[in-house]
């Protein structure tokens, strides 16, 4: 790894204070125990409406609504309707998969009780280069803009 | 764990919103180099190239599949190869599938091409799981005429290449003992994204973009940057098969 990367990594950690309980495929679990044993939690937080999303993102949600990163001028279609919390309040239909979010975490020493650090969220066009797909399209003749109808659909909904 | 701070959110939000100013500028230049990589002149290919497929020969017109844009990632599986394809090409082909769906339905079509013999291309992708189709360039002169691998003597007249050879660092060698191939042999396949469009009966050779650019890595790659910890400096990958730990 580069210099550079370290360099990135010399931000701001909080520690996460409240104590929350979030479900999952197996059960309820806490924010320590989504780290599955690793030191790192990497989430990818989905911006479709459905059942549970909400409150297992809550740990990671930006106080303030100004705090989200300004998004850069679209080169194409790629400007999405609307946040995923403005989504989410909106009870927006379940085809609005546009916005997402990303937060990693960390725990740096379980010795010292286990302290989970929230370390680092992006939203929005900032997630844009963490979609395989976008960044692929973004390497070929028409890019983004030759969509026949949009915004790309959950795999399974393809006609 | 490299040195880092601990501090309150609102600590935290502020140089959050520092970083921020940065993301939102990287964002934006890499929208004009999006832009500027359009702007590249196609040049027609001319020549004609027969490829071997899982579903027999193909000409390059053909490995459109009727889609007007075709994007390949060359994976580095030459010939010398005996005990399968690069680690790290391989890494990179996991995550591809995810995105195969949603690029065909835009009018592209995804593949991979390797240099080995399409036999053990079909084995290799048997193995691994995946889903894109995977074409051989063996015996045909395409990997060389666009700069997706190097004739023997190529390799011998670059410094790089000849110097990790006569001093290889530790991770190079046990990446050689990986693909079960030498270096002098191993080093001359070249990781490799290539772009080609289709228009009204020609083909276009668009974009190659090669290692090191940060674009050829495997997908996670972007996703532990945003993590933490910094990865290892040296780049150790290994099959999904053969992990370890």
């Amino acid at each position: 790894m580069t210099e550079h990367a370290i360099g990135t990594r010399q931000e701001w950690r909080a520690a996460v204070e409240q104590d929350y309980r979030f479900q999952t495929d197996d059960g309820t679990k806490t924010l320590v125990e989504l780290f599955d044993g690793r030191p790192q939690l990497l989430v990818h937080h989905f911006s479709r409406t459905g059942t549970g999303w909400a409150g297992a993102s809550r740990g990671f949600r930006p106080r303030k609504a100004t705090s989200t990163p300004t998004s850069p001028s679209s080169p194409t279609k790629a400007a999405g309707p609307a946040p995923a919390s403005a989504s989410a309040r909106q009870n927006t239909p379940r085809r609005s998969t546009c916005g997402a979010r990303s937060s990693t975490a960390s725990a740096p020493s379980r010795s010292r009780g286990g302290v989970v650090h929230h370390t680092y969220t992006c939203y929005d066009r900032g997630t844009d280069a963490l979609n395989a797909t976008w960044q692929l399209l973004d390497r070929t003749p028409d890019g983004r803009g030759n969509a026949p109808e949009g915004w790309p659909r959950p795999h399974d909904e393809y006609e | 764990m490299p040195e880092h701070t601990i501090g309150t959110r609102e600590e935290w939000q502020a140089a959050r919103n520092e970083l921020a100013k940065l993301e939102a500028e990287q964002a934006e230049r890499g929208a004009q180099i999006t832009r500027a990589r359009r702007d590249l002149p196609w040049v027609r290919v001319e020549k004609e190239y027969e490829f071997d497929t899982e579903d027999g020969k193909k000409t390059l017109a053909e490995l459109f599949d009727g889609r007007s844009q075709l994007l390949a990632y060359n994976i580095m599986f030459g010939p010398d190869y005996t005990h399968g394809a690069c680690p790290g090409c391989t890494n990179l082909g996991d995550g591809l599938d995810g995105s195969l769906v949603h690029l065909n339905h835009r009018d592209v079509t995804l593949i991979c091409f390797s240099r080995a013999p399409i036999e053990r291309l079909t084995a290799y992708k048997r193995r691994m799981g995946w889903q894109f189709p995977y074409v051989s360039t063996y015996n045909t002169d395409f990997a060389f005429d666009f700069g997706l691998a190097l004739t023997e003597d190529q390799a011998q007249q670059i410094p790089e290449i000849t110097e990790v050879i006569a001093n290889p660092p530790e991770w190079v060698t046990e990446w050689s003992g990986q693909v079960g191939a030498e270096l002098k042999d191993g080093l001359r396949e070249a990781p490799s994204w290539i772009a080609f469009a289709r228009e009204d009966g020609s083909v276009y050779h668009t974009y190659t973009v090669i290692a090191p650019d940060p674009f050829v890595a495997p997908y996670y790659s972007s996703l532990l940057d945003r993590t933490p910890k910094a990865q290892p400096p040296e780049p150790r990958t290994w099959r999904k098969d053969e992990y370890p730990d």
